[in-house]
Order: structure tokens, then C-alpha cells, then sequence
């Protein structure tokens, strides 16, 4: 229930039904990164571009104007490296448009959303790489799958398992190190047995 | 009628040490050339154990409250080795022992998902549908290192 709730809380939803097309279906791919980023500690913010498209006059729009007069100036402090245009458009609906290092665009239409959504989808951007959707295939990815060897049932075992005759006592013993039940039933019953004779 | 299933643990460490000290020894001289072997760690994340290396990406499936390029150490690592050794913490190692350190490089959302829900004959509620899509952070191991003998030994200060 509360994973269900937090879906509601994080996302705005109505914006998602507008521009997610139901006739595609949606790429699957691996983890993979853009000229492997972030490797020794060293990040590029992959997003360069990001055109706002608004109109002053439309009630769609009004979460956008009041982000634009709030928000905007602290947001391009504090990413100088992404270049922020605001277009204004007459009678038309509020769009968000980020072009990525990669090539790829991102369009996102923002009509009749609060300002705390538009900040929330600014911010979504920003993060992005700029791929266009595509379903998760594997949660991790390495380059070196394994560093001490692929498990086999001979790993940590002695080599000579086939020249053995068995039940081969030594190999018992490793597998039972503790006292087993039936030892323990056995020793039970010559106890009774000196006991008896006693 | 009592019957002890399972042997009494005895300590002897006097014993123990003999056997064991050699083996800490060689595990320490291994450590100290870091550059030959690589490295390879469990660490949890958020009630997920993951296997990780140098320069893999981990995804985790959640909300994150660090944004890109901020970087984090994982302070709960459950194990470290390498080709030669492995050293298992019970239940976590030490922090000034192990340091894994990485970097968060993207948060993005998920493929859109939809629950939908369909009753015949039924006026008005008979439909519902519902679309979301989670919020993805992908992390980047950055670095993992030893940074003192193991404790515990004759070589270690605690």
C-alpha cells in the first residue's frame, strides 16, 4: 500500500497519459552509459539544452509562469552548465524540451500542472541521460562478471574424487565433522549394553 | 533423557592462533600490493544485497535522495575479496577497514507501467486503469580498497 501511495506522491500522473503512445512498444536494453561516465569519481551532466515554451495568457500555463518567475534564476545558478531558453508561444500549450550531449531530445508537455510538478519534471530532465524510454533487461552491468571463478561442484574439493574406492571413510568425515544421529544412537546402545553386562 | 546433539564448543586459542596467524599474515601481504588484484564486494543497498566491482553499474529500483554526480561510500559491506582471499564480516565489516565508494550518475523513470482492471456488466466503475513510472537511480562503483591489515591480528593497531 505505501509503495502505491509514494507512486502517487512522486509522479504526476495526467502528464504520463498525455505523451506515452499505447501503439509502440517500448525498446529493451542493458544498463550502458554515454563515454563511460562517472568512471574515477568523474560526472558530466549529460543534459546542455533546455527550452521552456509557455504562454502568458492561458490558464494551462500557469504553474509554468509562476515556476518561470520563482524558480528559474536559483535552477540556472545552480546548473551553469545547462543553457535554459524560455519561449513564449500566444494561445498555445506549456511544453518542457531538453537536448542531451548524446544527441537525443527529451519532450515532456507540462499543460495544467502545478509549479511543484514542473519543478519535479525540470529536475527529472536534468538527471536523465536523454535515451528515450526502454525497459530495464538486467539491474546491474559488469565488465568482470566473475574474479574468483565460475562455482563448479569440484571447487574447494580434493582432485583424486575418482581414484577413491568407495564409501571412502576420509570423505565421510569431512561431510559429517559433528557427531551424527545414528553415531549417537549407536553409542547409546553399547552404553546399555555395558550397563546390562554390569 | 538429555541428549547433546551437538558437540560443546571448546575454545583454545592458543591453538587457534598457531593455526590461524600464518593465514592472516599471507592475507595481509596480499592487501598491501592493491594494484595487482582487483577487488570485489557485497554491499546492501537499501534491503538488496549486491555483488559489485570497480567501474559496474548497480540500479537501484527506488527513490534516492542523492542527485547526479554526487558521490556516496557504502558503509554496510558484508564481504570483501579478491582472486586469493576472502574476508567474510559477520555481520558487516569495519568502516576503517573496507571503503567502497560511488558516484550516482543517472535517475531516470522506468518503462510506463499500467494496472489495468475490466468488470463486464457493470455501469460506469466497470473500468479502471492506472499508469506510473518508477523512479530508476543508477550508481557507479567508483572505487574499492583496503585500507588496514585485517583486525583482529598481530599486525593490526586495534
Amino acid at each position: 500500500m505505501s509503495q502505491f501511495l509514494r507512486r502517487i506522491i512522486s509522479l504526476p500522473i495526467q502528464s504520463i497519459r498525455s505523451f506515452h503512445s499505447f501503439d509502440d512498444v517500448t525498446p529493451a536494453k542493458y544498463i550502458s552509459t554515454h563515454l563511460k561516465n562517472g568512471l574515477g569519481s568523474r560526472y558530466v551532466c549529460q543534459l546542455q539544452r533546455l527550452t521552456i515554451q509557455v504562454c502568458k495568457e492561458f490558464r494551462t500555463s500557469y504553474g509554468t509562469r509562476e515556476w518561470i518567475a520563482n524558480d528559474l534564476m536559483n535552477f540556472a545558478r545552480q546548473h551553469p552548465y545547462v543553457v535554459v531558453y524560455v519561449q513564449p508561444r500566444r494561445h498555445r500549450a506549456p511544453n518542457l524540451i531538453g537536448e542531451y550531449l548524446s544527441g537525443d531530445r527529451q519532450w515532456i508537455p507540462l499543460s495544467n500542472c502545478d509549479r511543484q510538478q514542473i519543478n519535479w519534471w525540470v529536475h527529472s530532465l536534468l538527471t536523465q541521460q536523454g535515451d528515450p524510454q526502454w525497459r530495464l533487461l538486467k539491474q546491474m552491468h559488469t565488465d568482470s562478471p566473475s574474479i574468483q571463478g565460475i562455482w563448479t561442484p569440484f571447487t574447494n574439493k580434493p582432485n583424486d574424487l575418482i581414484t577413491r574406492t568407495y564409501p571412502d571413510k576420509d570423505l565421510i568425515e569431512m561431510e559429517y565433522p559433528q557427531m551424527t544421529a545414528t553415531q549417537q544412537i549407536q553409542e547409546l546402545f553399547e552404553q546399555q549394553k555395558t550397563n546390562k553386562t554390569t | 533423557m538429555f541428549i547433546r546433539t551437538i558437540p560443546k564448543f571448546v575454545p583454545d586459542n592458543i591453538h587457534h592462533d598457531k593455526e590461524v596467524q600464518p593465514l592472516y599474515n599471507k592475507v595481509n601481504n596480499l592487501v598491501k600490493d592493491k594494484y595487482q588484484n582487483r577487488l570485489f564486494a557485497v554491499i546492501q543497498i537499501g534491503n538488496e544485497q549486491r555483488k559489485v566491482t570497480t567501474e559496474d553499474i548497480i540500479c537501484k529500483g527506488d527513490e534516492f535522495h542523492p542527485t547526479i554526480g554526487d558521490r556516496i561510500r557504502f558503509e554496510k559491506v558484508l564481504l570483501v575479496g579478491s582472486s586469493d582471499f576472502t574476508i567474510i564480516g559477520r555481520p558487516i565489516l569495519d568502516r576503517n577497514f573496507v571503503r567502497v565508494e560511488g558516484i550516482v550518475i543517472e535517475k531516470t523513470l522506468s518503462q510506463t507501467q499500467m494496472d489495468y482492471w475490466y468488470a463486464p456488466r457493470k455501469k460506469k466503475v466497470g473500468q479502471r486503469h492506472f499508469l506510473w513510472r518508477d523512479p530508476l537511480t543508477m550508481i557507479r562503483i567508483t572505487n574499492i580498497e583496503i585500507l588496514e591489515p585485517i583486525p583482529g591480528t598481530n599486525q593490526s593497531n586495534s
